[in-house]
């Protein structure tokens, strides 16, 4: 067993702030070994405590993407949560999670997509 | 008693996995580098500055999975993949780490050894006719790491007894 990517991202965090594993726990009012397990993977990643976490890091002033921690730690649980998002979100995710697209068309639509999201697409509408 | 390097010992009796040999002066060798390029200091793992310390060796791929008391039930007080860098431990073993104890501090180290020699199981021998000798024996080379690093960094290697003085 190794580091997850969420795990991976939250040790670089907590470098950054130069934090110990034990100040964060007390912190979060948890065991350093909880928040261990969900960074090595030992135990799947609740949703509310990644919520948490990037909240944590957020009051002490580094800025965490509540989004990008999630994603991560969905891709290291192997499973999406679907709770709470719209009917038309649902449908898409499973849809996805059911397709059989190819590797190559996946990272086209993740292109298209990111494009279409991305940081530059203010800047790529104008230009037209 | 161990016997010395040139000579077989035939009585040794394993207590880790068989793996290539290692004499002393190569295992003191690698706490050298090890105390140089991680810039390990006797400070570096005084109560104040212990946990930070252990927490830089995961910057060389070496980390710790702090584990719950009641969910350990290995025998050993940690243990170690040398495959993956992780280090296992519960977490009555990580605080006392954290507060600088010596004895928790030289286990942490004897695992950190186990990763830094390239610990791997040898399951097909050259020699296999021959018996093992204690240099080819993962715990003592992962002790004879630890020790050495200890000496290099003068920390001592059991915690002060102090109800012994009294």
């Amino acid at each position: 067993m190794s580091l997850t990517k969420f795990g991976t991202q939250v040790r670089e965090y907590r470098h950054t702030l130069n934090m110990t594993l034990t100040t964060m726990a007390s912190g979060l009012s948890t065991s350093s070994s909880f928040l261990s397990s969900m960074e090595t993977g030992r135990t799947k990643i609740p949703m509310e405590w990644v919520e948490k976490i990037a909240s944590f890091f957020n009051e002490k002033g580094l800025k965490v993407s509540k989004e990008i921690l999630k994603a991560l730690a969905c891709e290291d649980n192997e499973s999406v949560c679907l709770e709470g998002l719209p009917p038309h979100q649902k449908m898409l995710v499973a849809g996805f999670a059911n397709s059989d697209f190819n590797h190559e068309q996946l990272m086209r639509l993740g292109k298209l997509l990111a494009d279409i999201h991305g940081e530059n697409a203010k800047n790529g509408s104008d230009e037209h | 008693m161990a016997a010395t390097n040139t000579e077989p010992d035939f009585d040794y009796r394993m207590r880790g996995q068989r793996v290539h040999p290692l004499a002393a002066e190569d295992i003191n060798f690698v706490s050298q580098r090890v105390k140089k390029i991680l810039q390990l200091t006797k400070r570096g793992f005084s109560v104040k500055n212990a946990e930070r310390t252990v927490a830089s060796f995961e910057l060389y791929g070496i980390y710790i999975d702090v584990v719950d008391d009641r969910q350990w039930f290995d025998a050993t007080r940690a243990t170690v993949d040398p495959a993956s860098g992780m280090i296992y431990m519960p977490q009555k073993l990580y605080d006392q780490l954290c507060r600088g104890k010596a004895e928790a501090i030289r286990i942490f180290l004897h695992e950190v050894g186990h990763i830094v020699l390239g610990h791997r199981p040898l399951l097909h021998f050259a020699n296999a006719e021959k018996n093992p000798t204690h240099i080819e024996d993962s715990e003592w080379q992962a002790d004879t790491f630890a020790d050495a690093l200890l000496d290099l960094l003068k920390l001592p290697k059991e915690d002060a007894q102090l109800e012994l003085r009294f």
